[in-house]
């Protein structure tokens, strides 16, 4: 949300904090008007599911509400917000992986696993994607899921989200060389991993 | 040759989904919908506290009854605490007037010496 956005919604981040802090209902429907789409869209760049998004969505609001007095003001409110907005996208993969592996292990013993819900979930449809390249883009966001997390978090902000190199970096809280080296990496295993996989479709 | 172009073009499509892709964007109701779980929230919260409190209820009743069964047996207790020592009395003066009756009284051999160790 640019600057006059902000002044349209009548609070500046300084005077929106302040009023949070206070536990003011109108500073936080103000905020989180102006940043649903932007945590959501950050939430569904990690989580490839709407409804996941959602869920994570509200819950980084519900956060930002009952721990706004943290909130030290040593980065920006957005910068914060995209802090907690991929920490809770990251700990829903893990909480995911680890019914998977846990459901994998059950499989082994024989014991009753509960079925993944996860699993059955089909893959979200990328807005703005052609039909016709709906399976390209799964194949894409598939591929985006395998590299390192670090390597992921970079590419996903920026390209993504569509954050600067420098937001990223505040994002991620370490050096604009890093983000750089992090996303040329990125890229250059995300080519290296899809030119094997289309090499594989070929054989 | 010919795989590993195709491969590679393949590829270069698959990365422009990046460039197409448009913003995703929550709904007019997102607000409402955050409201109601945040609400939701709040009165598992109280829910929560609610079901401590009438556990809370049994435990001072309990007490309450603790309490209670305490002081009823102390009184009983004390009650008969009396009652054998009031027996007792009785015993002793029934033998006490059972003696007197029939004179089972020890005599006093020695008078003397029962002065002396009084003195």
């Amino acid at each position: 949300m640019d600057v006059a956005q902000k002044q349209d919604a009548g609070l500046q981040d300084s005077e929106l904090i302040k009023e949070l802090k206070q536990r003011s209902q109108h500073a936080f429907r103000v905020l989180v008007e102006q940043q649903k789409d932007v945590v959501y869209n950050t939430c569904l760049g990690f989580l490839h599911n709407p409804q996941d998004a959602e869920d994570v969505t509200q819950e980084v609001f519900i956060q930002i509400f009952e721990s706004i007095h943290e909130f030290r003001e040593d980065a920006s409110l957005s910068t914060w917000i995209y802090r907690i907005a991929v920490t809770k996208s990251l700990e829903l993969l893990r909480k995911r992986k680890r019914k998977k592996r846990m459901a994998y292990f059950k499989s082994i013993l024989n014991l009753d696993a509960e079925p993944d819900d996860y699993e059955d979930q089909q893959y979200f449809e990328p807005p703005g994607v052609a039909l016709e390249n709906q399976e390209r883009a799964e194949i894409l966001f598939r591929t985006i899921d395998t590299l390192p997390e670090n390597q992921r978090i970079a590419f996903v902000l920026h390209k993504v989200e569509g954050l600067s190199y420098k937001k990223v970096a505040e994002v991620m809280e370490t050096s604009l060389s890093a983000v750089e080296s992090l996303i040329h990496r990125a890229k250059k295993n995300l080519k290296l991993r899809l030119k094997t996989y289309y090499e594989q479709q070929d054989l | 040759m010919k795989k590993p172009n195709r491969a590679e073009h393949e590829v270069d499509k698959t990365l422009d989904i990046l460039n197409q892709m448009d913003r995703a964007k929550t709904d007019a109701f997102f607000y409402s919908r955050l409201e109601n779980r945040m609400e939701e929230q709040s009165n598992e919260s109280t829910s929560g506290w609610m079901i401590i409190l009438p556990n809370w209820r049994y435990y001072a009743l309990a007490m309450l009854f603790l309490l209670i069964f305490n002081v009823v047996s102390l009184f009983h207790y004390a009650y008969q605490y009396n009652q054998d020592i009031m027996q007792q009395e009785t015993s002793i003066n029934s033998v006490n007037a059972f003696a007197n009756e029939y004179s089972t009284d020890l005599p006093i051999l020695y008078p003397n010496q029962l002065n002396e160790e009084e003195n």
